[in-house]
């Protein structure tokens, strides 16, 4: 783990108990120990010139990083118990003062007949994001119903309430008989507060808990305590391990890895962020076995339904094991490492000499005898060529091993991330990004000179180039109308066998009368479209284009017509069983199933897709992009 | 009110403190999640509570809204002497839970401020016929004016007192703009608020042309560079302009995963075919062919090569280029040169420059010593050429300046393309 950031938002923790004879009050209280000392107050020299500056209006986000500490400090004791008191029992809450965020969770005590109501809040600035402070939340409900199980076993927080309450009540009487104290007085009445609350924390074991849970989540962000010696709790901070390189919004990358299981794909690998023999060791002795038993089985080359298989699991239990070491930041999900895998350097790598990663390399690989640099190390995948032509120079099996490694070390580390080729199918004839007629419409300047406009009724076209250029081409026309007839009847005849004698003619007529109007239509393009590459789409292609038009339409029954036809006739030279094999692989050619996934997803193999595709080149374009799946960001 | 969306603003909930009732509801403009009993008895103390959270902003949430409050106390002897010497209230704005408090803070605090001050100045909150006639209708013009528009009101509360409130939504800072840096419209921009800018953008913004940088701009205005660093970062604030990188034909692209979108969209498509047209082409190009031809960047190829290849005469690949690196289609593959000065290449390199005079010896020394802390993995190469030094594909860097034959072998510097 080379996080080492502490968490910015957490300020304080705190306790409150709401008793049956006393009002709610502030237990315990523990903050971090101001490290910084205060600068003294500049001396203000009161003149009648002297401007006093409004800062009211400053939201809080612009003040300094420091800003909320001194205001949750300048809160007592009893303002704070006002400010957590319960409004029902068993909900979140969340309290915002100024810049300063109270969030926790009560829970009711009905059983007990002494407490009423108890909650551990946690104190945050109040820029934190929604997800973080619902995760806080969540955390304080756990630990808060662990407490509470141990109050109706053992009557453990009606026994630490007193025990706390000792500490606190001579303060309280002092601090209430001298209502109107003087400055300093009030300082030493809060010195001598602090002065319990660190006695407390040695004193009584919920005290030192809390304080134990506060250090470990400002450090850390987990926690794994024992509860009166009895109950564990270990939960972690999700947004703790979201790397700090990762580009995603915070709140949606937690939307993210608290649903991982639904966006979770069978052909994704898992990689360990942390050695496995420390993330075993690091167990509680509860845990799931098959978590451990999955763990050992671990190989960067397998995917998930190769571990399901290893391990004899099943794979909806592979994936939550598998979301729930994501979401406590012990693993990160790669496609597996598999020669043919193209990586790239990753966009926000951090490859200056002096960075941090740069010295950890160099830790980490003292000894190889690979690259000595962690640039000469990713100088090798700043092309974007497969992880085979790496693989293939290094011969021994040691060699090999230790390119691995180091892949495997870059690929944690987030300084490469693999791409994968997606396919687009694009027709040069396709109707509906056709806009070269509003473009002629909207664009161009009009022709200044109309040509012949009066020997023509000009009014049924548009433009008078069009209309002129229409009828010398209108002897085509003619022609491909008879042939249209043909070639509809065909298409019906393929496309509705199962039409009877009887209404067959109606069909045929109406049908026949649509193709004409549309034929016509694409006619009138084509003619000018001269630059347009599949642009013969004329006389006889209508009858190779409904020759493949059922198979298309079976293979894409959603698009329109229109669209099924160009790309009939797109493909209409092709061979037979190439169409087919196209066909069936037509439907991950919408950019959203990248090479690998084709090839799972039908059980062939890249070969196998890439000679199919490779017959069609000219209407499937390629490109190369990373997986959009955010899981693979985190 | 809208219907189909929750409002900006459910409502304000003006409170006061009562001798005898405490602390209750004077008026509210709408009935809400916090007017009920029980409800508004947990509230109360955060309503109108005691002096240590007085001018604090207070926000509170049930269910699905959110009170936001900045409690106010006017403590006077002698015009509260009835009123326990002090009066307490509060204008509190509900809002939805999911809206953003921030963005509603300097509105609640202003409020608060001139309610005080009408009260200090004309006991406008405790004249009891006052605040009858004045106070209610106001608030509720406020409510009206606030979710009419969205963001803000002016309303007329009392003689001549305007209520100025305006939401302020929090963007996030603009990134530092670089030297290296194109600036390119990200919208159509309207003319007449050209003569609203400041004179500093009206000087630069017809420089931006989607091909010049920063720098360029700079020079070419005759403006000093941190100032027109300045004006790009207004405009991206306000959303005129972004930043794409410079174009050039030996850049290296890479499609990203937005292109989906592209694919996807029609009018998106449209958009782009109409914008890449070349200047004076009688003719629209194709999708296809502009799809084929993005989709041909692929982390290797260079832009000239990507040209040669598709041989599409319509498409001015200048504009293609910068457009899909605006939409983020295409996402460029910066060079980072980084310099090996620990290794053994080092040797060989002072060998061969042993010859030079010693003049020209120092010289060199101290521009290599810059040049090489450049290259640390921090520069790309736009960034180093913006500062004088150019590369030539088939050695190292140089500088311009002094006109110097390349010494050091290309095999002391490292390319990493990212």
């Amino acid at each position: 783990m080379d996080r080492i950031a502490f968490e910015k938002d957490l300020i304080a923790i705190l306790l409150v108990v709401e008793s049956a004879h006393d009002k709610n009050k502030l237990l315990y209280k523990y903050e971090q120990a101001n490290t910084n000392i205060r600068e003294p107050e500049p001396v203000n020299f009161h003149t009648s010139y002297s401007i006093v500056i409004a800062k009211d209006f400053d939201p809080p986000s612009v003040k300094d990083d420091d800003a909320p500490r001194t205001t949750f400090q300048n809160f007592d004791e009893t303002t704070i118990a006002i400010l957590t008191s319960p409004n029902s029992y068993g909900s979140h809450v969340e309290v915002q003062v100024d810049d300063v965020i109270f969030v926790g969770h009560t829970l009711g005590l009905e059983q007990s007949t002494d407490l009423k109501s108890f909650a551990i809040f946690f104190v945050l600035r109040a820029i934190a994001k929604a997800s973080v402070i619902i995760s806080y939340q969540e955390m304080s409900q756990r630990i808060g119903t662990a407490i509470r199980c141990e109050e109706q076993r053992v009557h453990y927080l009606k026994n630490e309430y007193d025990k706390l309450l000792t500490f606190i009540q001579p303060h309280e009487i002092a601090a209430s008989d001298s209502s109107n104290r003087r400055q300093n007085e009030d300082d030493k009445a809060r010195e001598i507060r602090e002065q319990a609350y660190s006695t407390m924390a040695e004193e009584s074991q919920l005290a030192a808990t809390l304080k134990q849970i506060f250090t470990d989540l400002q450090v850390s962000g987990e926690i794994n305590i024992t509860i009166n010696n009895w109950l564990n709790v270990s939960c972690c901070l999700p947004h703790r391990s979201i790397a700090l390189n990762c580009s995603l919004e915070p709140d949606f990358a937690f939307n993210v890895l608290s649903n991982a299981e639904q966006i979770l794909k069978p052909y994704y690998g898992i990689l360990l962020v942390i050695d496995p023999s420390a993330l075993l060791a690091s167990l509680p002795i509860d845990s799931s076995s098959t978590l451990s038993t999955l763990v050992r089985h671990l190989r960067s080359s397998y995917s998930m339904s190769r571990l399901s298989l290893e391990t004899g699991l099943p794979l909806p239990q592979i994936y939550r094991l598998a979301s729930h070491l994501l979401y406590w930041g012990r693993a990160k999900l790669i496609y597996p490492i598999y020669d043919d895998n193209v990586y790239i350097i990753s966009p926000d790598a951090d490859i200056s000499k002096h960075g941090s990663l740069s010295k950890l390399y160099k830790e980490t690989f003292r000894n190889t005898t690979n690259y000595p640099t962690l640039q000469e190390a990713l100088a090798e995948y700043s092309d974007a060529v497969p992880f085979y032509d790496h693989t293939n120079r290094s011969d021994n099996d040691s060699e090999l091993q230790e390119r691995l490694q180091c892949v495997e070390w870059l690929l944690r580390h987030r300084l490469l991330v693999q791409v994968h080729y997606y396919y687009y199918l694009v027709l040069p004839n396709d109707n509906r990004s056709d806009f070269k007629d509003e473009y002629k419409q909207t664009r161009l300047p009009r022709p200044r000179v109309p040509l012949r406009r009066n020997q023509y009724s000009s009014n049924l076209f548009e433009s008078s180039s069009k209309n002129e250029r229409f009828h010398l081409t209108s002897e085509n026309i003619d022609i491909r109308g008879n042939l249209l007839s043909v070639n509809s009847y065909d298409y019906n005849m393929a496309s509705s066998p199962s039409t009877n004698q009887f209404s067959y003619s109606s069909t045929h007529h109406s049908r026949s009368t649509d193709t004409l109007k549309t034929m016509t239509g694409t006619s009138q393009d084509d003619v000018f479209a001269s630059s347009s590459v599949n642009s013969n789409t004329t006389t006889d292609t209508g009858r190779y284009a409904s020759h493949y038009l059922t198979k298309v339409s079976q293979a894409l029954p959603n698009e329109q017509l229109e669209y099924q036809k160009s790309l009939a006739i797109a493909i209409k030279d092709a061979k037979e069983q190439h169409v087919t094999d196209f066909l069936r692989l037509i439907k991950y050619f919408n950019g959203t199933y990248h090479l690998e996934e084709i090839t799972i997803m039908e059980n062939m193999t890249r070969l196998q897709v890439l000679t199919i595709i490779e017959k069609f080149q000219s209407i499937v374009a390629r490109a190369l992009h990373p997986d959009p799946n955010p899981i693979l960001q985190i | 009110m809208t219907s189909n969306s929750s409002p900006v603003l459910y409502a304000i909930q003006y409170s006061e403190f009562d001798i005898k009732k405490g602390a209750c509801v004077y008026y509210e403009t709408m009935k809400t999640n916090f007017s009920e009993d029980q409800k508004f008895h947990w509230i109360r103390n955060f309503v109108c509570p005691e002096p240590n959270l007085q001018n604090k902003l207070i926000v509170l949430s049930i269910e699905n809204q959110k009170l936001l409050g900045c409690p106010v106390i006017i403590s006077d002897g002698e015009k509260y002497k009835n009123n326990r010497n002090e009066f307490r209230f509060n204008a509190c704005f509900i809002i939805p839970s999911q809206a953003d408090a921030l963005k509603y803070e300097v509105a609640v605090r202003k409020l608060a401020k001139y309610l005080r001050t009408l009260e200090v100045d004309s006991c406008f909150l405790t004249d009891e016929s006052l605040k009858k006639q004045f106070l209610k209708p106001a608030l509720d013009e406020i409510v009206r004016q606030i979710n009419e528009n969205g963001e803000q009101c002016s309303v007329k509360m009392y003689s001549s007192v305007f209520v100025n409130l305006k939401l302020l939504e929090q963007r996030a800072e603009p990134p530092p703009v670089a030297s290296s840096d194109v600036p390119m419209f990200c919208n159509n921009i309207d003319l007449s608020d050209l003569e609203q800018m400041d004179p500093m953008t009206q000087r630069v913004i017809a420089s931006i042309d989607g091909l010049r940088h920063v720098n360029k701009i700079s020079q070419d205005t005759d403006t000093e560079l941190a100032l027109v660093k300045a004006a790009m970062q207004n405009l991206i604030y306000h959303n005129v302009i972004r930043l794409v990188p410079i174009f050039s034909y030996k850049n290296r692209y890479i499609v990203t995963p937005k292109i989906q979108e592209l694919y996807a969209d029609v009018n998106l498509q449209k958009e782009l075919v109409f914008f890449v047209v070349r200047n004076g082409a009688k003719d629209c190009v194709s999708f296809y062919e502009c799809f084929r031809m993005i989709c041909a960047f692929d982390h290797g190829s260079l832009v000239k090569d990507v040209v040669n290849k598709m041989k599409a005469n319509n498409i001015d690949e200048k504009k293609l280029v910068q457009y899909c690196a605006l939409k983020g289609y295409l996402r460029r593959v910066r060079d980072y040169r980084i310099s090996l000065d620990e290794s053994i290449y080092m040797n060989n390199n002072t060998e061969t420059s042993n010859g030079n005079a010693e003049e020209v010896e120092a010289a060199k020394s101290k521009l290599k010593k810059t040049l090489r802390d450049l290259c640390d993995g921090t520069n790309d190469s736009d960034s180093l050429a913006c500062q004088g030094y150019i590369f030539n594909p088939r050695s190292i860097p140089t500088a311009r300046k002094p006109t110097q034959q390349p010494t050091a072998p290309m095999d002391s510097y490292l390319t990493l393309w990212k």
